[in-house]
């Protein structure tokens, strides 16, 4: 599904991200994890054409990023807040997304209100802008609406940060609704482990930009993980 | 305690992005304050002779007093509607181990380092000059200036007591209207004894201790109450959150697939100051045409002045507006720029605007007709040719915009968001129609000179295509740069 070849990023002769070869398979499920800095981030920004790679170039679904828009049809995220608009009530900014992804007012209601008890009655029918709401109610509002239209690609980046324990566990839930049928490739990032390893088939561990381990979920993956991070802090 | 914060402040202020902000920027600011400070000295060097001219028959100075009299009323509206009480940094200060007196002293203090306040100074000083060598008593004249500046510092904390509590503000509104409306229907002249009361200050040196008495009361008043509410939700630093009532515009649905934008365009401007503001300002400006319109030496005369007018009347959302395209979005931009979108679609959506901006504004001057015929076509050609010609070349500007702007800070004297392109805007917009305009109407013709700006509207309009699809192509270049500088605060 994603293919990114040879892919580095340089700001002043910094190198925050250097991947020879990365490919996800269509319906997997990733969890990027690793420290601040690590390239996380940029890696979905790259992927999202939001800034330029120094080298190399990342294919979503056969489609070259910086070169056509058509990735945008099948791929979602939400990354940070500058993906909400603040002026919007969230049932405006809902349906603002749906109709940019081809769903009549019908279908978003439909799909947003599968999540009500997602939003504890916080977000929708309060008459205010989400300018004005808690950070966590934001993000639920941005991961809500990453899921508008049946995208083929999902990106969120630490979706579980800032969300209280009943929607975290939604939260993994909805995640393992949408790959059950390898329909869905979902890319996750996290500084939470185990919240992480429970909702992806495949971890990647990143360490400064650059990929040091590759797992396939299993029982272990936990306490590995845990080993390598408790070993990185000992080697500080 | 009070150095630290001032340090704090020191820093704030250095580090701003006011302050560094392009040096264009800072020279036409420092020429703007010099061009208000000149003015008002100007004014108190001149108020004394001015005065002493119109009314010879009253001392000079009970005549300014009585002048006094509505300027602080004006003051006072003034402040009401654009002061607003320094809260920042507080609610870091609310939590370590100062005492909340300190902060509310602090910032209370603060309040007083205020252009509302500094300003007067260029009068008052220069008007107590003239006052000296005109012969007034010296201690009489001094201690009048202290009167007046206390005044002064009293309307300072009066403006923040009526924006903060409802009860002085209904008790002060009541004083003033009741005030205001016995002048206004001449039941009782308000103006004269309160001005002579203000000319007492000057024959009674000790009665500064009457504005001093009332500066003490509105300072405590204040202190209390800030005291009793300086909690993050109460009414001292939050702003109260209105409830919110959604539309739907769904008449702008037959704009097919750039509805939705234009609906989120009309959405931004309704919600948000800063558009907001700068809509208002557009349709104030349509009142810009009567001084050229009604002028005889315009009309009468060589009609460049009024080619300027029509372009400035009917373009007048586009320029405001159309210069900030696409930094209005820099708040979301990424949002915008990963979503279901092509660039064309975003930036047909905004043409599409501005077209219908023109198209509003041409037909809301239409009361100009009223001028004569020559106006009428000027107006229409005007509106032509901002549609055809100003458009894109607005929109190629617009291909440099890289600074955010913040949707709910004022328009006014906010330069955020300006760069270069802003700047560059008014040669090709204005000048370059008047240019042409003016040597086709002296070389040929007037009828000629406006078929030739109606011509290059036109020409502009059938191309409008084939230019906008290379102006896509530029804003696809530019996208990246725009990501990075809207991230930017």
């Amino acid at each position: 599904m994603i293919v990114s070849e040879n892919i580095s990023k340089i700001y002043n002769s910094t190198t925050v991200l250097e991947i020879e070869k990365f490919e996800i398979k269509k319906g997997q499920s990733i969890g990027l994890v690793g420290n601040n800095g690590a390239g996380k981030t940029t890696f979905f920004i790259l992927l999202l054409d939001l800034i330029q790679p120094t080298t190399g170039t990342i294919i979503n679904n056969g489609i070259v990023v910086s070169e056509s828009d058509s990735w945008k049809n099948f791929t979602s995220s939400f990354i940070d807040e500058s993906f909400l608009i603040g002026y919007l009530t969230a049932e405006e900014y809902f349906y603002f997304i749906g109709e940019l992804r081809g769903q009549n007012k019908a279908d978003v209601d439909v799909l947003v209100n599968q999540f009500s008890d997602f939003f504890h009655d916080e977000i929708l029918g309060k008459k205010k802008y989400l300018r004005d709401l808690s950070k966590g109610n934001q993000k639920k509002v941005g991961i809500v609406a990453a899921l508008i239209g049946n995208p083929e690609v999902v990106i969120l980046d630490e979706p579980f940060a800032n969300l209280d324990p009943t929607t975290q566990i939604r939260l993994k839930e909805i995640i393992k609704e949408l790959t059950q049928n390898n329909a869905v490739t979902v890319l996750v990032s996290s500084h939470d482990l185990s919240h992480v390893t429970d909702v992806s088939d495949r971890i990647v561990v990143l360490e400064k930009g650059r990929i040091v381990k590759d797992l396939e979920t299993n029982a272990a993956t936990l306490t590995e993980l845990e080993m390598y991070f408790s070993k990185s802090m000992s080697l500080i | 305690m009070f150095t630290r914060i001032l340090k704090l402040e020191w820093k704030s202020f250095f580090r701003s992005a006011n302050f560094t902000k392009g040096i264009a920027i800072k020279i036409f600011l420092a020429f703007f304050a010099l061009y208000l400070i000149a003015l008002f000295i100007g004014l108190g060097v001149g108020a004394y002779f001015f005065v002493a001219n119109a009314v010879p028959t009253v001392d000079p100075l009970l005549t300014v007093c009585r002048c006094v009299v509505i300027w602080f009323l004006a003051d006072l509206l003034l402040r009401f509607f654009a002061q607003k009480l320094p809260v920042l940094n507080s609610k870091a200060l609310m939590v370590i181990p100062v005492k909340k007196k300190t902060i509310i002293h602090y910032l209370l203090l603060k309040s007083n380092v205020s252009a509302f306040n500094i300003i007067p100074l260029f009068f008052l000083l220069p008007f107590s000059v003239v006052l000296l060598v005109k012969g007034y008593a010296v201690a009489n004249v001094l201690f009048w200036l202290l009167s007046m500046v206390v005044l002064i510092q009293v309307n300072n904390f009066i403006n923040f007591i009526i924006n903060k509590s409802n009860l002085y503000f209904y008790v002060i509104f009541s004083v003033l209207a009741t005030g205001v409306s016995l002048q206004y229907f001449n039941f009782y002249d308000v103006v004269t004894p309160v001005g002579d009361l203000y000319f007492s200050l000057y024959k009674q040196p000790f009665s500064v201790l009457v504005p001093l008495s009332l500066l003490v009361l509105f300072y405590v008043v204040n202190f209390k109450h800030f005291l009793q509410h300086f909690y993050l939700d109460d009414g001292v630093l939050s702003k109260k959150e209105k409830e919110v009532t959604s539309s739907e515009f769904l008449w702008l649905n037959r704009f097919g697939d750039v509805a939705p934008f234009l609906k989120n365009d009309i959405k931004l401007i309704w919600r948000n100051k800063r558009p907001r503001m700068t809509v208002i300002m557009s349709l104030v400006m349509l009142f810009y045409g009567l001084i050229f319109f009604t002028n005889p030496m315009y009309v009468e005369g060589n009609s460049v002045i009024l080619v300027f007018a029509s372009i400035f009347i009917t373009g007048m959302f586009l320029m405001n507006f159309g210069q900030f395209v696409p930094a209005w979005d820099s708040a979301y931009f990424n949002l915008l720029m990963s979503q279901n979108i092509s660039m064309r679609q975003y930036l047909n959506s905004k043409r599409i605007l501005l077209l219908l901006s023109i198209g509003l504004l041409t037909i809301l001057s239409v009361p100009y007709f009223y001028f004569g015929w020559k106006i009428g076509l000027l107006l229409l050609v005007g509106g032509v040719y901002n549609a055809g010609f100003n458009i894109p070349v607005l929109l190629y500007l617009c291909t440099f915009n890289k600074k955010r702007i913040d949707l709910e800070k004022s328009a006014m004297m906010n330069y955020q968001g300006m760069g270069f392109a802003q700047w560059l805007m008014i040669v090709p917009m204005m000048l370059v129609p008047m240019g042409i305009f003016g040597l086709v109407n002296y070389l040929v013709s007037f009828s000629i000179a406006v078929g030739v700006l109606f011509c290059l509207g036109v020409i502009g309009l059938v191309f409008q295509n084939y230019i906008f699809s290379k102006l896509v192509n530029v804003f696809k270049k530019r996208k990246y740069v725009m990501v990075i500088g809207f991230q930017q605060k």
